[in-house]
This record gives C-alpha cells, sequence and structure tokens, in this order.
C-alpha cells in the first residue's frame, strides 16, 4: 500500500522559490495498478520519486506498506527499497558495464542472495532472452533493454513496482509487449504498481488513473 | 565486497581505454620520478659511502699553491699522512704527445679505498724512476707495460695500468689521462717551477678524536687561500653540483608527475561523470553509498598499485641508463639504489590516483538515487566550487611536492613554476582557439568541425594542450642550448687564430721559446707574463668582507687570480675609462677588466691590494679596458704597470697558431726541447667539452622526452574523457551522410591543430627559456636552430595526432548505431 499525506515538493532556483508539486494526498492499495498522468513538466516524475523513496519531500510524509519512508536516513530507504521495490525507467537505465544476466541478477545480489544468477537465468528464460545472458546494454534492442529492465524489477518479487514512462522509449509493438509482461508479472506477484505516462493506452490497464496539472492532483 | 569486486571488474573490462589512459599516465609519472630519484639516491650513497675515499683521506687541506714551505712548518704532529699535488703536463714518447694529468703522490697515499694496478692488485706508490698511467694513455702513446715516457726532464719507465683510482672524483674534467708519479721523483722531472698551475692537498687520516684534533688546530694555522675540508661533511662541492644537477631533473621529473595527476583527474573525472545515472540506478535498486565508493576505490587503488609498480619498474631500468648517457662524468662504481625510491614510487602511485580520484569520485558516491530519472538533470557545478576545488588541489600537489623534494622552497619554486608556465600555455591556447575559429569560420564543414571539437570542451582542450606544450619545452630547451653550446666552443677557434697555448714558460727560456716558434713556423705568439695572486683589498675592504651579490663575482674574490703587467695596452684592449699609464710611470698602476671591475665594485682611482707568494702587491687603478674573451689569446683581468711585479715569481704564457698538418711536429719538437713547457691543442679540449656537453644534454633530454610522454599521456586522458561526447557527434555526422574519409580529415585535422599549437606553445616557450639560459647564466650568443624548431613543430603535430586518433580509433570505426547505443 502506497500512502502519502500532504506531501509536496518546492525548490530555490537563483533566489526564486518554485512548488513542484502542491500538497497532495494519496492512498492505493496492496495489489492495485494506478497510473498518473498529465502533460509533460506536470510533477509526474517528482511525485514518482518521492514515493519511492528517491527524493526527500519539502513537507508531508510517504508511507510504504505501513513504513513512513520520510523519516528514514537516505542509507535506511535504500535498504527499502532493496526489500520491497522495483522500478522501471524511461530510459531503461540497465548498467552498462554489466551483461543482462548480472543486471537481472543485481538486486537479488544487492540483498545478498546466494543463488542470484540462477534465479536471474530462469527470469530471463522467463521473458525469452536466455540467448542474451552474456550481451550488454548496448548490444541489446531498445525492447529487449526494457524487458531485462522488467525482469530486474520483478526479480526480487517486490511488494511496490514504480514504473516512470516504462513504454515512452519504445515503438507500438514492443511497448505492447513490455507493457504484457509487466502487467501478467503483476498479476502473479500481486505487486502494487504505479505509474507515470502521458500515453492514454499505458493508463487505461491500470486498475486506477489519477490526473496531475501544474503539481496538483485533479 | 565480494559485490564491490564484481562491479569492480566489470568496470575495468567495460571501461579499458580510460584505465588504460589512467594507467599510463600513472606508470609514465612514477617512472620519471623514480628514474631522477634512485639515480640522485645513487649518487648521495657513493657520495657518503665514499665520501672519505673521495676526499682522499678523513681530512683535506687543498690549495693551488705549493704548500710545501707550510709542511716544513708544520710541528711532527700535524704533518700529513699523505700529499698528492695534481698538474697537467705533457707526457712524451719518440714521436708521439700526449697533454696528461700528472698526479704527484707522497706519504702513504692512498689513505683510504684501494689503487688498483691491472694485474698487480692493490698498490700504494710507483717504485722511483716509474709511473702507472691510464689505459687511455697506453693507447694514445701506443705504450706497453715497461716502455719509457718523457715527462718534464725525466725519463720514467711504465710500471703498470690503473685500474681504479680512490679518489678521483669524476674523469672527464681532467685535462687529459692520468699519470700517477712518486713524490721523489718530482724535482728531477723540474715540471714545478714558478706560475707552474697546480693543485695540492694534504691528506690526514685517523680516529674521529685524532681527526678532530688536527682539525683545530690547522683550522687555526691554515695559509691563505687553502681549505680544509673533512669527510664527515662530505665534499661539499661534488654534492652542491650534484644537487644543483638533479634539480633541474627533478624539476623535470615533477613536471611529469604533475601531469601525470591531471591525466588521473580527467580521466576519473570523466569516467564519474559517465556513470552518474547507472550509480543513480544502483541507488535506486538499494545499493548503499559505502558499495558504490568499495568499488571504485578498489579498482583505483588496484590500477595506482599496478601501475606505480610497472612505473617503479620502468624508473629502475630506466635510471641504469642514466649514469650510461653520463659515461665518465660519474663515479665508475656508483651503488645499487636503496629502497627508498621503490616505496616512494609505490606512495606516490597511490598519491596521485587518490588525491586526483578522490573529489570526483566523493560526488560520484554522493549521487542522489533521484538523478536516475529524467527530470533530474545534474546542476552545474558552481565557479565556487570549481574554484575551491583547484585550489584544494593545487595545495594537495604542492604539499606532495614539497614532500618529494624534501625542501619547503625547492617544492614551492617547482609548484609556482609549473603553474605559471601553464597558465600561461592556457591563456596562449585560449588565443589560438579563438584566432583558429575566426580564420577557419570560411573554410566549411571539416575545418569548422575540427576547431568546434575543439572548443566545445575548451578546458579539457586547454588542459591537453599545455601538457603537451610541457612536454615540448622540456624536451626542447636543453636541445637549443646544448646546439649553442657547441657552436659557441666551435666558433671560438676561428680558421686564422691561435689555436694553440704554451704554458709554463720560465723567464730564462722566453727568448729561446720564441725563437724556436718562429723557426717552427708558428705564428700569433706573444709570452706575456703570469704571476698568481690573490685579492686581499679593495680601497681597505678584505676580500672576503666584499658585498658580492652574484655567486661568480664571490668566485673571483676568492680564487687565484692571474696577474700581468705590460709597457703599452694590448690593441685589442680599447681602454674604456681612464687612461693607460706612461711607459716611464713612477706609480703603481692598474688596469682592470671592464666585467671585473663591475662584478667586485672596483673604479677608476680604487686602491686594490693582491697577496703574491706571501708579499703584498698594491696599486691604483687607473685605466678599465674592455676584453674580447672570443678571441683565443692570452687575456689578464687585472694587469700592472712595469715594475710592480718585478720581485714576485713570474712565468711566461703564450697562444700560437700553427697549421693544423704541421700541430704534432711542432709540440714535439717544443716539448723536447723545452721538457718544463705544457702545450694545450685547443682543439683536443674542446672535443673534451663537447662530448661533456653532449653526455649532460643527453640525460636531460632523456627526462624531457619523458615529460612530453607525460603530456602524451593527459591528451589520451582527454580523448578517452570526450569519447562519448566524440563518437556521439561521428555518429550523427556520419548518420547525416558524412563519408568516412571527412570523419577522417575532420578528426586528423583537429588532433593536428592542437598538436601544432601545443607545440608551437612549446616552442616559444623554449626559445624564450632557452634564450634566457644562454645569455643570463652561461653567457653564450644564443642562435635557435630553425631546423630544429621545425623537426620539433612536426614531429610533435604528427605524435598529438597519432595518440589523438588512436584514443578514438573507435569513433572512426564504428557503425553510426553501434555509437548510438553505446551512448544513449
Amino acid at each position: 500500500m502506497i500512502s502519502a499525506k500532504k506531501v509536496s515538493k518546492s525548490v530555490s532556483l537563483q533566489g526564486a522559490h518554485f512548488t513542484i508539486l502542491q500538497p497532495t494526498d494519496l492512498q492505493i492499495a496492496a495489489g492495485s495498478s494506478c497510473a498518473v498522468v498529465g502533460p509533460s513538466g506536470s510533477g509526474k516524475s517528482t511525485l514518482l520519486a518521492l514515493l519511492a523513496g528517491l527524493d526527500s519531500p519539502s513537507s508531508g510524509s510517504v508511507s510504504l506498506n505501513e513504513v513512513d519512508i520520510t523519516a528514514l536516513s537516505e542509507e535506511a530507504r535504500a535498504r527499502f527499497r532493496r526489500e520491497q521495490v522495483g522500478f522501471v525507467f524511461q530510459n531503461f537505465q540497465l548498467m552498462p558495464t554489466l551483461t543482462a544476466l548480472e543486471n537481472v541478477a543485481l538486486p537479488l545480489e544487492l540483498q545478498g542472495q546466494k543463488t542470484a544468477r540462477k534465479t536471474a537465468r530462469e527470469w530471463l528464460t522467463k521473458i525469452g532472452l536466455d540467448h542474451r545472458q552474456q550481451h550488454l546494454p548496448a548490444q541489446l534492442s531498445g525492447g529487449e533493454q526494457q524487458r531485462v529492465a522488467v525482469a530486474r524489477a520483478f526479480v526480487t518479487r517486490p511488494a511496490i513496482l514504480f514504473a516512470d514512462e516504462p513504454t515512452g522509449s519504445l515503438d507500438g509493438p514492443n511497448g505492447d509487449q513490455v507493457l504484457e509482461l509487466m502487467f501478467d508479472l503483476n498479476n502473479d506477484q500481486q505487486t502494487t504498481i504505479l505509474l507515470v505516462t502521458h500515453d492514454a493506452r499505458v493508463a487505461d490497464r491500470c486498475d486506477r488513473q489519477l490526473s496531475l496539472v501544474d503539481g496538483q492532483l485533479e | 565486497m565480494k559485490l564491490a569486486l564484481h562491479l569492480a571488474r566489470r568496470e575495468l573490462a567495460y571501461s579499458r581505454r580510460t584505465f588504460t589512459a589512467l594507467f599510463l599516465a600513472i606508470t609514465i609519472g612514477v617512472a620519471a620520478l623514480t628514474a631522477i630519484t634512485s639515480f640522485a639516491e645513487r649518487i648521495e650513497l657513493a657520495m657518503a659511502a665514499r665520501s672519505g675515499e673521495l676526499l682522499g683521506g678523513d681530512l683535506r687541506v687543498s690549495s693551488r699553491r705549493d704548500l710545501q714551505p707550510f709542511i716544513d712548518a708544520l710541528p711532527a704532529n700535524l704533518v700529513p699522512d699523505a700529499t698528492v699535488l695534481e698538474m697537467p703536463s705533457m707526457a712524451s714518447t719518440g714521436d708521439r704527445l700526449q697533454l696528461v694529468e700528472v698526479k704527484v703522490v707522497g706519504g702513504s697515499y692512498p689513505l683510504l679505498g684501494e689503487l688498483l694496478i691491472k694485474g698487480q692488485g692493490s698498490q700504494k706508490q710507483p717504485e722511483a724512476g716509474s709511473v702507472w698511467v691510464d689505459a687511455s694513455l697506453m693507447t694514445q702513446l701506443q705504450l706497453e707495460v715497461g716502455d719509457s715516457i718523457e715527462l718534464g726532464f725525466s725519463q720514467l719507465t711504465v710500471a703498470g695500468v690503473i685500474e681504479h683510482e680512490p679518489d678521483r672524483v669524476a674523469g672527464a674534467f681532467s685535462m687529459g689521462p692520468r699519470v700517477i708519479l712518486a713524490r721523489a721523483d718530482l724535482t728531477a722531472t723540474r715540471l714545478l717551477q714558478p706560475g707552474s698551475r697546480f693543485r695540492t692537498r694534504l691528506l690526514y687520516t685517523g680516529s674521529a678524536s685524532e681527526i678532530a684534533a688536527v682539525e683545530r688546530q690547522l683550522d687555526r694555522m691554515l695559509p691563505e687561500g687553502a681549505q680544509l675540508e673533512n669527510a664527515r661533511e662530505g665534499l661539499e662541492t661534488t654534492r652542491e653540483m650534484t644537487r644543483q644537477a638533479s634539480r633541474y631533473l627533478r624539476l623535470t621529473a615533477f613536471a611529469g608527475l604533475l601531469l601525470a595527476m591531471v591525466a588521473v583527474f580527467l580521466s576519473v573525472s570523466g569516467l564519474m561523470e559517465q556513470r552518474v545515472t547507472a550509480v543513480a540506478t544502483l541507488k535506486a535498486l538499494g545499493a548503499s553509498s559505502r558499495l558504490v565508493l568499495q568499488s571504485y576505490l578498489l579498482l583505483l587503488v588496484l590500477t595506482a598499485l599496478i601501475a606505480g609498480g610497472v612505473g617503479v619498474a620502468a624508473g629502475m631500468s630506466m635510471q641504469n641508463l642514466l649514469p650510461r648517457l653520463l659515461g665518465d662524468l660519474l663515479p665508475t662504481d656508483l651503488p645499487a639504489p636503496g629502497n627508498q625510491a621503490i616505496w616512494q614510487g609505490m606512495v606516490v602511485a597511490a598519491a596521485i590516483t587518490l588525491l586526483s580520484a578522490l573529489p570526483p569520485l566523493w560526488r560520484l558516491v554522493r549521487t542522489p538515487p533521484v538523478r536516475v530519472l529524467r527530470s533530474a538533470t545534474p546542476p552545474p557545478a558552481s565557479l565556487l566550487g570549481k574554484l575551491s576545488q583547484a585550489v584544494a588541489g593545487i595545495i594537495t600537489a604542492t604539499l606532495l611536492l614539497v614532500w618529494l623534494a624534501q625542501d619547503l622552497t625547492l617544492g614551492l619554486q617547482a609548484m609556482a613554476a609549473l603553474l605559471l608556465l601553464w597558465l600561461l600555455f592556457a591563456l596562449v591556447g585560449q588565443a589560438s582557439l579563438f584566432l583558429l575559429h575566426r580564420v577557419t569560420g570560411g573554410l566549411g564543414l571539416v575545418w569548422r568541425q575540427a576547431i568546434t571539437g575543439l572548443i566545445r570542451h575548451r578546458t579539457h582542450t586547454l588542459f591537453a594542450l599545455a601538457a603537451l606544450a610541457t612536454g615540448v619545452l622540456a624536451l626542447l630547451a636543453p636541445s637549443l642550448v646544448q646546439q649553442d653550446l657547441l657552436r659557441q666552443w666551435m666558433v671560438k677557434v676561428p680558421s686564422n687564430s691561435p689555436n694553440h697555448f704554451l704554458i709554463g714558460i720560465q723567464p730564462d727560456q722566453v727568448t729561446s721559446v720564441e725563437e724556436r716558434l718562429a723557426q717552427l713556423g708558428a705564428s700569433q705568439f706573444s709570452a706575456q707574463p703570469m704571476i698568481r695572486a690573490r685579492l686581499v683589498s679593495i680601497d681597505g675592504l678584505a676580500a672576503k668582507d666584499l658585498v658580492l651579490t652574484e655567486r661568480r663575482a664571490r668566485r673571483m674574490a676568492d680564487r687565484e687570480n692571474n696577474l700581468s703587467w705590460r709597457r703599452s695596452p694590448e690593441p685589442h684592449n680599447p681602454i674604456l675609462e681612464g687612461q693607460w699609464w706612461s711607459p716611464d710611470t713612477g706609480r703603481q698602476e692598474i688596469s682592470v677588466e671592464q666585467e671585473w671591475a663591475e662584478l667586485l665594485g672596483a673604479t677608476l682611482g680604487s686602491h686594490l691590494v693582491f697577496e703574491v707568494s706571501g708579499d703584498q702587491v698594491e696599486g691604483v687603478v687607473t685605466s678599465i679596458r674592455r676584453v674580447d674573451w672570443e678571441r683565443l689569446t692570452t687575456n689578464f683581468f687585472v694587469i700592472f704597470s712595469p715594475g710592480a711585479l718585478d720581485e714576485a715569481p713570474t712565468s711566461y704564457v703564450t697562444a700560437f697558431r700553427t697549421e693544423p698538418d704541421q700541430g704534432d711536429e711542432l709540440r714535439q719538437a717544443l716539448v723536447s726541447e723545452f721538457p718544463n713547457l705544457t702545450v694545450i691543442d685547443m682543439r683536443e679540449m674542446l672535443a673534451a667539452m663537447q662530448s661533456i656537453i653532449s653526455r649532460l644534454a643527453s640525460a636531460v633530454q632523456f627526462m624531457g622526452a619523458l615529460t612530453l610522454l607525460a603530456g602524451c599521456a593527459v591528451l589520451l586522458a582527454v580523448v578517452v574523457a570526450e569519447r562519448g561526447r566524440v563518437s556521439q557527434e561521428a555518429a550523427l555526422l556520419r548518420a547525416l551522410g558524412a563519408s568516412k574519409q571527412q570523419i577522417n580529415t575532420i578528426f586528423t585535422l583537429r588532433f593536428g591543430l592542437l598538436g601544432l599549437v601545443a607545440a608551437l606553445s612549446g616552442i616559444v616557450a623554449a626559445v624564450a627559456s632557452g634564450g634566457l639560459l644562454a645569455t643570463r647564466m652561461l653567457q653564450i650568443a644564443y642562435q635557435p636552430s630553425v631546423a630544429l624548431l621545425v623537426a620539433t613543430l612536426i614531429i610533435s603535430a604528427l605524435l598529438v595526432t597519432l595518440v589523438g586518433r588512436t584514443g578514438s580509433r573507435r569513433a572512426l570505426t564504428a557503425s553510426p548505431l553501434t555509437l548510438f547505443r553505446e551512448n544513449s
């Protein structure tokens, strides 16, 4: 479950004060999926960053599965993400130095799991990329990279998945393939999904849609 | 830790080029430093271990005068254990003749160390009537052991060949091969005459307390001009000389090291910049800052240690090469280097890597995870932030240099000099980029792209430019000065001027020697009186109390002067101030050379007092002359009016000219008739000087070449750091339809222009600093060779183009799609 209470984000730039996200209340039930839509610059990614604990809010609090992550230190938040959270990013954000297999195994290795490689291999087979295990991200197509990123997000069976424009860098067929994969896994694992997108087709796949305009939920 | 190691290993495999640049930079910097440090250490060790041996004993009194009267007056407990007298002379056999350095040994010579004679082992002194000689003299005179040679008025048997002489510091600085003679045979040779040039040494050995007691007593009664040195303090002069020489070499090594630091900083900064998103991703996935720090620290420390090890090994090999380049300018048996240079090299490798890499690494480690999202663009570093980083870098580098130099002033001076130099290079670079941009604006796409690439990342370009220019400067400056030094020694013997000197002519030999010279076809000779003297005072102020800022002036005040006297002025010595004396002047008048007067503060009317063989001679300066030292003839700083020096022990000296093909015959005839004379063939002396200069220069050039390599390492670091941007550019151009040839031309032009600007800047700096060195310090005419400058320009530009193109090879060969993917 994701819960935000009066969470807001403001920044100061060259003496001027900007509010990127107005105080926002939000509740997303466990196992459900929610899409945050809105035009570019509306504050979608900021909201995602705050909810996922990647950034600290200027005010308010965020709880994930009853844990107030805003009260945690950065290192403690990192530990929490390691155990409970998965991510899919628009630009895939695979580690360029690691192979597809190593990228998928990375979250498990961060958790200290001894069978990381074996599990990662099973996941690559599951997403149809077992023949690409030893390839570096630069040697994979965009669609393949995002599938690896999805596998990396689900491999630890996270309670919550945050996705930032997961199909934003993909063409129609590849985007559809990745979405299918994400929502299939969501069904299997009962993961709570929060994704931000400006693609109505993606938002339509979610149980719930929230619209964000000028930093305010409508 | 396992994961950290895994990430580090993967990073290494992925960023091979970055780590290659890093590795090369550290290796070159450490190699340069290790070579110099360990070479200097060997010289220091030799000085420390053999200072007694090199000194000739535990205590030494040295003088340029005959100390026999002093010895005769000494109480029994102060009589030296051994004596040494060294002087140039002529050795001959049959029709062969050679200028030699005679060493007359007496007492229990050698006191310390071993005098080794080939096939006879350790020996003390040659038996009466015999000599030991250098192997080179055996060849030159075609001698065999048992043959006779003539030395002065004596005929002596060559009883052996010298294998090792314990107190010989630097063989190449002598006037000729060594001949060792026993003191008992000296009188018969009649080589010791009034006015002869020689050095005397009285040597003592004993326990520390005995030596201290002798030193105390001798110190009180030391004759004027004599020096007292003990082995404990070492050979101050030799040490000072070594220190001076190693100072320049160290500066080039420091330049190499600082360039290595710059290269490490650029490589690591570039890598860290590329890894911001990856680290943000890692952190978003739950990795701790510690894991990031651990993995990169592991990688950097391992690289530093391996590169440091390779650098130390390379440096140790190079320091073996330096003594070979310097040949016999050094003691032949240098001790093996200790471990200091090894651990110092390793510490320096780790220090330069970590000090340069930590700031960018720290910034990377602190990357917030939110940076993984597209909206989070990294904030540009503030000017204050950049400035404080630069100041911190400079302070750290200065501390490192001070520690390495073990000398606060030298460390600070080196840092200040290098910073100033780089600032100048950066300014020149900036101006050149501006000009190139303006000039090439209308020249079409290829030129425009080539220049834009240099301007777009201006800081990197200026770093590379300054580094390469430093390398060119370090390599070229000594070569320019060397050429001029060599040329200077060549032009000093014009084809129609005297080419020999004849010294040691006794007053009663003057007429017959001049007659003989005329008969033998020599020309341009004129025997001049020469009297050895020491300056006592100028206008009542003792020589030792004169306030002299220039070192050269102090040397002039302290050393033995050669005085002369004349009736009439020399035509080539124009009078600048005052008047030459009338032939029948009743006063004791003095004419001094212009520079001597300026350096020592003597003016018209100054009252000068000299000491000649214990007596004081005085006079008043009535004229100041200009002397053309370029003329190879007998010239004197101080000339007295007739009569003043009548009582002083006098010898005569003359220059003379003979046709080159008659030189041997003439010298042979002169020496057989007047065995006490010494004939110096200027061509041989000049050849010896040229050989010394060439050898010193090659050692310095060797270090300069290392600095240029370090400059190339910086260039490689820049190229690798910019690889991403360059690939993107190449991919974009290719995607837009640029041909491979066009891309190739763009990159060749870009690096070629960078090389040209860097080489030009380095060349201008080398010409300027060489000029300063030549005119201010060496006081020689300065004419940089245009051919050398052009060759340097072309070779440097080619080298930079080659290194630059090699570093960005992938951008030139890979497909646009691959490049886009790699950089997406």
